[in-house]
């Protein structure tokens, strides 16, 4: 695994807009071609099984949170419990997930986090970094098989609908990056053969006399695809419809246990010394010497603490009152001035591709630059 | 098989041109009828609707704003100020139609209860 420079295509821009990737410079450069990863295969060979190995393990995680009523530790609340027993009970479909791993090729990776929930930078890992490698390195592969197990996915999903029915796919309003994301869901839905619909998230209306959610057309939406955090589908004034409204979430509402932060140290309770967790523990860190403190709800870093020796790093944020977890610290491989994490893509239970993410932080946040990689077959 | 054979697009190059809507939240009423001539004698044929459940007729949703009664016509999204030819014209507020049985509070469809809490953390998922 290495990062090298390459020259960027003179039109990425232009490219880049062609492709719909609308926000490739938010916050000045947060797509960045200028550099690239390369891997071996037998890299991406260990990246995709540890990913296929921990999402079995997340499964069963599942189950041992039901079974032993953890909730209340996840900073799951009663109404959201029930939605998971029910949801998990059914077999509700999941669509896609992001495992973050510290991962530099010489080591195995280390599991930091799972966004199992509202993962984003799926469409510049899906699309916009293929069309890079089919430009750039045409010769090379890259592990991306995103949009094919994507469309595979709602495949799934349409056979647990209704012929007829119709998938709302919903974000909030003016935020690109979430509206391209969603759009592109709902693009490859589409495909699939499922008729959707888009709306924004504050567009959603609840019918009081019919007891249903519906759409601006008073459509009632009984299926929907939200890009939304499930606490926060939870905690808003229609929160308290969602377990009587006959609608059904994706993701599903069991993603609630495997999106908390308090998904680590179930795990290494369950795991104990897997090579790929590092050691996690609720409420206190445990005796562990340097370590990361994460709240149990909390988005694109916001609210991370790191303790290393005397020097204590804070990201600022809104998170927090749920709880936290202190789980071990592991750094980010540094490449250059650059910390890289490796998001790996799970999608229909199965490890679907990689997307890399640097900072000259050590926190990854939602501005981290997206450098695209390849691998030589 | 790691690599995608084909990324085929139809909807993504125009995601940014998604065009909001409206936000509509209004508690509104309708009068329940024994009969349709009831119904129709308050709001006119078309406005009434069958309700087979309670074996009776709905009049339209109305609300009153500002001294104006205002109702909206079926098949339709729009409030328009109820017609002086209807006879629900003689009702004010605070007083029900002799020609209904009863009054049926409702909430057509509320808007906006989704969304705060990414207003309170100040951004997307």
């Amino acid at each position: 695994m290495k990062r090298t420079e390459v020259t960027p295509r003179k039109n990425w821009q232009a490219r880049l807009e062609e492709l719909g990737f609308s926000f490739h410079s938010v916050g000045g450069c947060y797509w960045n071609e200028g550099v690239c990863y390369e891997f071996s295969g037998e890299e991406v060979d260990q990246v995709e099984e540890v990913t296929g190995r921990l999402h079995e393990m997340c499964l069963k995680a599942v189950d041992y949170v039901i079974d032993r009523d953890l909730f209340s530790r996840m900073g799951i609340g009663p109404r959201g419990a029930d939605l998971v027993r029910e949801s998990w009970r059914r077999d509700d479909p999941a669509v896609y997930g992001r495992f973050d791993f510290s991962y530099d090729g010489r080591s195995v990776p280390k599991l930091l986090e799972y966004n199992a929930d509202t993962p984003t930078a799926l469409y510049e890992s899906s699309v916009a970094q293929w069309v890079w490698l089919e430009e750039v390195f045409p010769d090379c592969d890259q592990f991306n098989s995103l949009h094919e197990k994507l469309a595979g996915s709602f495949e799934t999903v349409k056979r647990t609908m209704p012929i007829f029915s119709t998938l709302h796919f919903s974000c909030i309003r003016d935020h690109d990056e979430d509206l391209v994301t969603i759009e592109y869901l709902r693009d490859v839905a589409s495909q699939a053969g499922i008729r959707t619909k888009h709306l924004f998230i504050e567009e959603i209306g609840y019918n009081d006399g019919a007891g249903t959610f519906c759409d601006l057309e008073e459509e009632p939406i009984e299926y929907l695809f939200k890009l939304y955090p499930w606490e926060w589908i939870l905690n808003d004034e229609f929160g308290r419809f969602v377990s009587t409204a006959g609608i059904r979430i994706f993701e599903p509402p069991w993603k609630m246990v495997l999106s908390s932060k308090g998904i680590l140290p179930v795990l290494w309770e369950m795991y104990q010394g897997h090579p790929n967790l590092l050691p996690s523990f609720f409420d206190r860190p445990g005796g562990m010497g340097d370590h990361v403190k994460k709240p149990l709800l909390s988005r694109e870093g916001a609210n991370v603490e790191f303790f290393k020796g005397d020097l204590h790093l804070s990201a600022e944020g809104t998170y927090g009152v749920e709880g936290y977890v202190y789980q071990e610290l592991r750094e980010l491989p540094r490449f250059g001035d650059s910390y890289a994490v490796t998001g790996s893509w799970i999608v229909g239970g199965r490890p679907a591709g990689i997307g890399m993410r640097e900072d000259r932080s050590p926190v990854t946040r939602n501005t981290s630059r997206f450098v695209p990689h390849y691998f030589k077959p | 098989m790691k690599r995608s054979r084909t990324v085929a697009l139809t909807l993504i190059a125009s995601a940014v041109l998604v065009a909001g809507g409206c936000s509509t939240e209004e508690a509104t009423t309708r009068e329940m009828y024994a009969s349709k001539d009831k119904c129709a004698e308050d709001w006119g044929e078309k406005e009434c609707e069958e309700n087979e459940s309670r074996s009776g007729y709905y009049g339209p949703h109305y609300f009153y704003r500002s001294g104006t009664t205002y109702y909206v016509p079926r098949g339709t999204d729009e409030p328009v100020p109820v017609k002086q030819n209807q006879g629900f014209s003689r009702v004010s507020q605070g007083t029900r139609s002799s020609n209904s049985l009863t009054s049926v509070s409702s909430v057509r469809t509320v808007r906006g209860g989704f969304g705060s809490s990414a207003q309170a953390h100040g951004g997307g998922s």
